[in-house]
């Protein structure tokens, strides 16, 4: 499904079904799936059609810019680095590339949402919540569905520190497609309560592709963050 | 009447206006051509600036400051301007002896003073309101029994779309003087519902069954955790009390009836496959001479 799409569009699974097809004049995208269908004329002329994952907390509503995952806790001793990989949802973008100019066509998930509080009502922020597991080698996920974080957590203090979520904002998440979905990240961990979320711009290997960001999509310029930081503590 | 010198002010040529402006004649009153035109000019000068203020101010916090409180701010150092263009040049005419210009400064301060008051209180509540950023355009606000979206606050008024989709628009004095329930305050809300079941029904299963639908659903946020217990045991049922918290941003776009159906009929049919149900209310009556022990007769 992800890619890139001249001409004609056809793909079908047990869940989505997406096409793009028609010719001249009436060129029309349909998609179909979790019981919602989305139909569009497509613009005349030369259209390529672009299928690839995006950052996950803008369905179904956008609510919050950051995604929150929880996992169970780890026990990190002082100075330890430990690497790992986590889940986390994926939301599928389908853009239209006219003539350079790249503009969002359509947006679904094949995963249900579900939505927390970081922090205080007062104080704290909203985030696009997932429950992962932990494996020390990269899981087999449906890639359709979930995407692999590749995480480096690293515990800067002088004491042991318990984890067991990260908070990371979408507007510095750089997503990769090829076999699966990829997420590089890394969180400094300051003290119990405070920690540093980053996303690496960086391929995780040389035969995947990089994913079209919603934000530059939408031509919000400036947006790329330094990562995130918590302030709410890590457990 | 007011002897105004016309010749004076539109000569026939450059050097004549030069020389009737450099003349002692006066044009307004007894104030000079010169003092004239520094009048006008100053409040020229004092525009332009404002319009010049508002395009560094726009460009260098557009970012970091609301929209409608720069707006605001940017509309107030332009009056401030406009005013200290007056402050300063119509002492100049007072200077000059001018009992027009006087009398027209006397009226005006008059009609501030009487007609203005309601004004000026006005203006200081919407600059109280505006420091105390009690709420801002987009945030969905109760004040006094108007509940809406605050579409703008001005320095006069305060504009309101209610959930009826009627625009609603409050002296700014009003708003100051009536409390202020913001919803947007907070980046989240917390709901309560009470469901009632039958005595007789399984009271730690209807939990179970209600704590289901709370995470299934969307909205209904992982942490806090939506809470479910038995709030009261009341004459005909037993009264199960949700407490649930969404995101205000979601909440507040919506009716509040939204969660509720959005929740309640699928706690009511979820409960009602389980076997579980919503009594009716009831009385049960005991004659006196009916040999049934009403505390045994389980009927509880």
């Amino acid at each position: 499904m992800f890619g890139r799409f001249g001409e004609e569009i056809r793909y079908t699974d047990s869940d989505v079904s997406i096409s793009a097809t028609g010719s001249g004049e009436l060129r029309r995208y349909i998609r179909a799936s979790g019981g919602q269908r989305v139909e569009k004329i497509l613009p005349e002329g030369l259209a390529t059609v672009i299928i690839n994952p995006v950052e996950p907390v803008n369905l179904p509503e956008p609510v919050t810019r950051y995604l929150e995952i929880s996992f169970p806790a780890v026990v990190l001793p002082a100075k330890a680095v430990r690497r790992m990989y986590l889940t986390f949802p994926l939301e599928i973008g389908v853009f239209l590339e006219t003539g350079g100019v790249i503009s969002v066509l359509d947006l679904f998930s094949l995963v249900p949402a579900k939505y927390s509080l970081y922090g205080s009502p007062g104080a704290g922020a909203i985030t696009r919540w997932h429950q992962s597991g932990i494996t020390k080698n990269p899981p087999v996920v449906d890639r359709y569905r979930y995407g692999i974080l590749d995480v480096t957590i690293t515990n800067t203090t002088p004491g042991i520190v318990e984890v067991s979520r990260a908070v990371f904002d979408s507007n510095s998440m750089h997503l990769w497609y090829g076999e699966s979905v990829v997420m590089t990240g890394a969180m400094d961990i300051y003290s119990p309560m405070i920690a540093q979320t980053t996303v690496s711009e960086m391929a995780p290997s040389g035969d995947m592709t990089r994913c079209i960001e919603l934000y530059a999509a939408r031509s919000i310029p400036s947006v790329h963050g330094r990562g995130h930081l918590m302030e709410f503590g890590v457990t | 009447m007011i002897p105004l010198n016309v010749s004076a002010v539109f000569g026939s040529d450059a050097g004549s206006l030069v020389t009737s402006l450099q003349s002692d004649e006066n044009i307004v009153g007894n104030a000079s051509p010169v003092e004239v035109l520094t009048f006008c000019g100053a409040i020229l000068v004092a525009y332009i600036a404002g319009l010049f203020a508002a395009y560094y101010l726009k460009r260098r916090f557009s970012h970091k400051i609301r929209r409608d409180h720069l707006d605001f701010w940017i509309r107030f150092l332009r009056v401030l301007l406009i005013l200290a263009a007056v402050a300063v040049t119509v002492p100049q005419l007072f200077d000059a002896g001018s009992v027009v210009i006087a009398g027209i400064v006397i009226g005006l301060i008059a009609i501030f003073a009487f007609a203005g008051q309601k004004v000026v209180t006005n203006l200081v509540a919407g600059l109280s309101l505006m420091y105390g950023r009690q709420f801002s355009a987009g945030d969905f606000v109760t004040i006094g029994n108007v509940t809406g979206t605050v579409i703008s606050l001005d320095l006069f008024t305060t504009c309101i779309r209610t959930t009826e989709g009627v625009t609603v628009t409050l002296p700014n004095d009003s708003v100051y003087n009536n409390p202020i329930s913001n919803y947007h305050a907070d980046v989240a809300r917390r709901y309560v519902y009470d469901v009632g079941i039958r005595y007789r029904d399984d009271i730690p299963r209807a939990i179970a069954i209600i704590t289901g639908i709370l995470d299934r659903h969307t909205f209904v946020l992982k942490s806090p955790a939506p809470e479910v217990f038995v709030s009261d045991l009341g004459p005909s049922s037993v009264n199960i009390r949700i407490r649930a918290w969404v995101p205000s941003v979601w909440a507040n776009t919506r009716d509040d009836s939204v969660l509720k159906t959005a929740l309640l009929p699928q706690v009511k049919c979820a409960l009602a496959e389980a076997g579980i149900g919503i009594p009716f209310p009831q009385t049960t009556v005991w004659f006196g001479d009916k040999t049934v022990d009403p505390e045994s007769s389980g009927t509880r």
